[in-house]
C-alpha cells in the first residue's frame, strides 16, 4: 500500500479524497495555483506544492509540473479526482513513465474511452446499443450540415474529448448549426485541448442513467448499481439519485451486465462509469464511459456502504477486488444536490466572489462534501462547484423531504447559489412523481423566479440587523451585547 | 422610522417603531407585527415575530443586505441610500454597455479599435468559471476605445469597450 499520495485536483473532490487517505493512514500532498494558496484542499493536506499561475494550463492541467511535484515530495501515487487531468491519457502515461502509480485506468483504456467517437465504435462492435450519431470533420462546415440533416433535428453537438457538459450544444435547426459547432469546438479546445466534435440525435424525453463499475487488475469486474442523473441544466447534472425510479430489477441487471461487459471489452481497470440514455420504452443506449471517479459517486457510497476512493486506491495498489456481484445491493435512497456558485435567476451564470457566511447543514443521513469555507474567495478561473449535499433515507419520499430540510439549513451568503431553485425542483410535482427526464428543467423551470416568500420576515430581519448593528456603514462584529445596548440607547439619533 | 426598502425590483414602504431593547413594531402592507430580535452572531439572529420563532442570517450593510430564511435568500436594499452610492460610481454600466454580468476573464477580443460594427455583431468573449459568453453590439457604430486586453480579469458590469453609435440609426 502507498504511504503518500498526491492529489492533482482542487476543491471539494480533493478534500474528499484526502479524507479517505487519512483514514487509510496515507499522507497527502496538495497542489495549488496562485489563487488557491489558501484554498481548503491546501489546508487539508499534509504537504502542499505551488504549481504557478491561476490559468489551468499553467497549474492544474500542467502534466510536467504535477509530475515534478510528485517526485519532489516522493509521492508514490497520484489521484486525479474528476475534471482536469483525470481523463488525460498523456498524464496517466507520464505517471507510469516516472514510476508513479496513476489512480485510475491504464492510459490505453483512457485513450479508447476518452475519445467518445472511438468508444461508440467499440461499444457498437461488442453489441451495446448506441445512440444514432455521426462523426464529422471538425473543420468542414458543409459536412456538419449534411450529417445533421441525415440524423434529423434536433441534434446534439458534443466534444469528442468531452465531459461535464463542456462543449455540448442542442441545435434545433440548420440555421443555428454553424455557430453552435464553432462555439462547441472552441469550448472543447479550451476545456480539453482538443476541438474535435461529433453529432448525436437529441432525445428530448430520455433519462440519463449511469452504471458504476469497478474492475481490478486481475480480470474481475463488478457493477455498483445505477445513478439517475436526468436533472440537468446546461447539460450538466445538478440533482442525482439512486436508485432510479425507472429501473425494474430486470432492467437494472441487464444494464449492469452491459456495463460490466463494456468494461471487460475495453480492458478497463479501476472505477469507471458507463453512461446510458434510457427512453420511456425502457430501451437504453450507450452514451460514454467516464474513466474516473464521478462527481456524483457519493450517492452510490450511501446506498452500498462502500468507499469508492478506498477501493480505487486498493485496486491501484494491485490488490484483487474482494467484492462479488451477489454481495452488492443498495439500501434505501440517496440524493445529491450540487451546490454551484451560480445564479439560477440569470441563466445559471457563474457567480464567483467571497463567501461572507457559510453554515453547512447537519443531522441524520446528511453528508456535505464541501470545498470552501467562510471568508474564501471563490476564483473565477475554475469550475463553479462549491459543495455536494448528499442525503440518505429509507425511501425516496423521505430522502426528498430530508434534502429539502437540509437545503433550508444551508446558508451561503456573499455569492449566488441554486439552493432556493433546488428546493423548488425537489418540491415540484414532476420530480416527486419520479418523472425525471433530461429536458425536465427546460420544460418546467425555464423562467424560474424565486417565490415572493416570507417578505415580512425578510424585512423584519433587515431592520433587526440594521438596528442591532448601529449606524449605517461598516460595524465591527465585536461584542454583540454591548453593541446592541448602545444602539438601542442611541436610537434618538436615527431618522424618525 | 420610515424606510423604503427595495426587494426584487419592488419598493415597499415600511415603518419601524423601536420598543424596549431588541424589540420593535413593524408596519408594512397595512399589517402591524411585533418583532423581538436576539443577536446570536454577527450574521445570525433569532427573531420572534408575533410569537413565531424564526432563525435568520444576514450579510451586508444598510444600503444592501442579503437575508437568508429557510433556504431562500432575499436581497434587500434601502432605496434612499442606494441612489447616492450609484451617483458616485460612474463605472457602473447601463444595459447597452459592453460589460459582463459577472466577474470574468477576457478570452478573445474580436474587433479592433476604429472598426465599424453592425448591430448584434460579436465583440468580445469572456469566460467565468469555464463558461464562455460572447458580448455583442447593442447597436451599429464604430469601436471608439477598447479598455481591456485578452487575459485581463474584469469585474461584473465593468465597461470593456466604448462604441460610438451611428447617428443615422436614430436616437434610441
Amino acid at each position: 500500500m502507498f504511504s503518500k499520495i498526491l492529489i492533482a485536483n482542487r476543491g471539494e473532490i480533493a478534500v474528499r479524497i484526502m479524507r479517505t487517505c487519512r483514514e487509510l493512514g496515507i499522507a497527502t500532498v496538495a497542489v495549488y495555483s496562485e489563487v488557491d494558496a489558501r484554498a481548503l484542499h491546501v489546508l487539508s493536506a499534509h504537504e502542499a506544492v505551488a504549481l504557478g499561475p491561476a490559468e489551468p494550463q499553467q497549474s492544474y492541467l500542467n502534466v510536467e509540473k504535477i509530475i515534478a511535484a510528485a517526485r519532489q515530495t516522493n509521492a508514490q501515487a497520484i489521484h486525479p479526482g474528476y475534471g482536469f487531468l483525470s481523463e488525460n491519457a498523456r498524464f496517466a502515461r507520464a505517471c507510469r513513465d516516472h514510476g508513479i502509480v496513476f489512480i485510475g485506468p491504464p492510459p490505453e483504456a483512457i485513450e479508447q474511452m476518452g475519445d467518445k467517437i472511438k468508444a461508440r465504435r467499440i461499444m457498437a462492435a461488442s453489441g451495446v446499443p448506441v445512440t444514432p450519431g455521426a462523426t464529422v470533420d471538425t473543420t468542414d462546415e458543409a459536412a456538419w450540415a449534411k450529417a445533421a440533416e441525415a440524423l434529423g433535428y434536433p441534434v446534439l453537438v458534443k466534444a469528442a474529448a468531452g465531459g461535464g457538459g463542456k462543449g455540448m450544444r442542442v441545435v434545433q435547426d440548420a440555421q443555428a448549426l454553424p455557430a453552435a459547432c464553432r462555439a462547441a469546438a472552441s469550448e472543447a479546445q479550451s476545456a480539453f485541448g482538443d476541438p474535435t466534435i461529433y453529432l448525436e440525435k437529441y432525445l428530448a424525453r430520455a433519462r440519463h442513467v449511469e452504471i458504476q463499475i469497478l474492475a481490478d487488475g486481475h480480470g474481475h469486474a463488478v457493477h455498483l448499481l445505477e445513478r439517475e442523473c436526468s436533472i440537468q441544466r446546461r447539460h450538466q447534472k445538478i440533482i442525482e439519485e439512486t436508485p432510479s425510479t425507472a429501473l425494474s430489477e430486470e432492467l437494472r441487471a441487464r444494464m449492469g451486465a452491459a456495463a460490466v461487459a463494456a468494461a471487460k471489452a475495453s480492458g478497463y481497470v479501476n472505477a469507471g462509469t458507463v453512461e446510458f440514455l434510457l427512453d420511456p420504452q425502457g430501451r437504453f443506449y450507450f452514451l460514454e464511459v467516464n474513466t474516473r471517479l464521478q462527481v456524483e459517486h457519493p450517492i452510490t457510497e450511501m446506498i452500498t456502504g462502500l468507499d469508492l476512493v478506498r477501493l480505487q486506491i486498493e485496486i491501484a495498489a494491485g490488490r484483487p477486488l474482494a467484492l462479488r456481484q451477489e454481495e452488492i445491493f443498495g439500501r434505501g435512497h440517496a440524493i445529491e444536490c450540487r451546490i454551484y456558485a451560480e445564479d439560477p435567476e440569470n441563466g445559471f451564470f457563474p457567480s464567483p466572489g467571497r463567501i461572507e457566511f457559510l453554515k453547512e447543514p447537519a443531522g441524520p443521513g446528511i453528508r456535505n462534501d464541501c470545498g470552501v469555507y467562510e471568508g474564501f474567495e471563490v476564483p473565477v478561473e475554475y469550475d463553479p462547484i462549491l459543495a455536494k449535499l448528499v442525503v440518505h433515507a429509507q425511501t425516496r419520499e423521505l430522502a426528498i423531504r430530508r434534502m429539502i430540510r437540509a437545503l433550508q439549513e444551508y446558508v451561503i451568503l456573499g455569492l449566488k447559489t441554486p439552493v432556493a431553485f433546488l428546493i423548488d425542483v425537489l418540491s415540484a410535482d414532476f420530480f416527486q412523481k419520479g418523472e425525471t427526464y433530461t429536458n425536465g428543467l427546460d420544460v418546467h423551470f425555464a423562467q424560474w423566479k424565486p417565490a415572493k416568500g416570507e417578505l415580512e420576515t425578510a424585512v423584519a430581519a433587515y431592520l433587526a440587523d440594521t438596528l442591532l448593528r448601529g449606524a449605517p456603514g461598516p460595524a465591527a462584529a465585536g461584542d454583540a451585547a454591548i453593541v446592541e445596548k448602545s444602539l438601542w440607547q442611541t436610537l434618538g439619533n436615527w431618522r424618525l | 422610522m420610515e424606510y423604503r426598502l427595495k426587494i426584487a425590483n419592488e419598493i415597499l414602504p415600511v415603518q419601524c417603531q423601536p420598543e424596549v431593547q431588541g424589540q420593535f413594531t413593524l408596519s408594512m402592507g397595512g399589517r402591524q407585527v411585533v418583532v423581538a430580535a436576539q443577536r446570536i452572531s454577527s450574521h445570525q439572529m433569532a427573531l420572534t415575530i408575533d410569537g413565531r420563532r424564526v432563525m435568520v442570517y444576514t450579510s451586508g450593510r444598510a444600503e444592501a443586505k442579503e437575508v437568508f430564511i429557510n433556504g431562500r435568500t432575499y436581497t434587500i436594499s434601502d432605496a434612499d441610500l442606494v441612489p447616492q452610492r450609484r451617483a458616485k460610481s460612474s463605472a457602473s454600466a447601463a444595459p447597452a454597455d459592453i460589460a459582463p454580468p459577472m466577474p470574468a476573464v477576457v478570452i478573445k477580443i474580436l474587433v479592433a479599435q476604429g472598426e465599424r460594427i453592425a448591430k448584434g455583431q460579436a465583440l468580445i468573449v469572456v469566460a467565468a468559471m469555464k463558461m464562455e459568453t460572447t458580448l455583442s453590439a447593442p447597436y451599429a457604430g464604430v469601436v471608439a476605445k477598447i479598455h481591456v486586453r485578452e487575459g485581463d480579469k474584469v469585474a461584473a458590469r465593468q465597461i470593456l469597450m466604448d462604441i460610438e453609435k451611428d447617428s443615422e440609426h436614430g436616437s434610441t
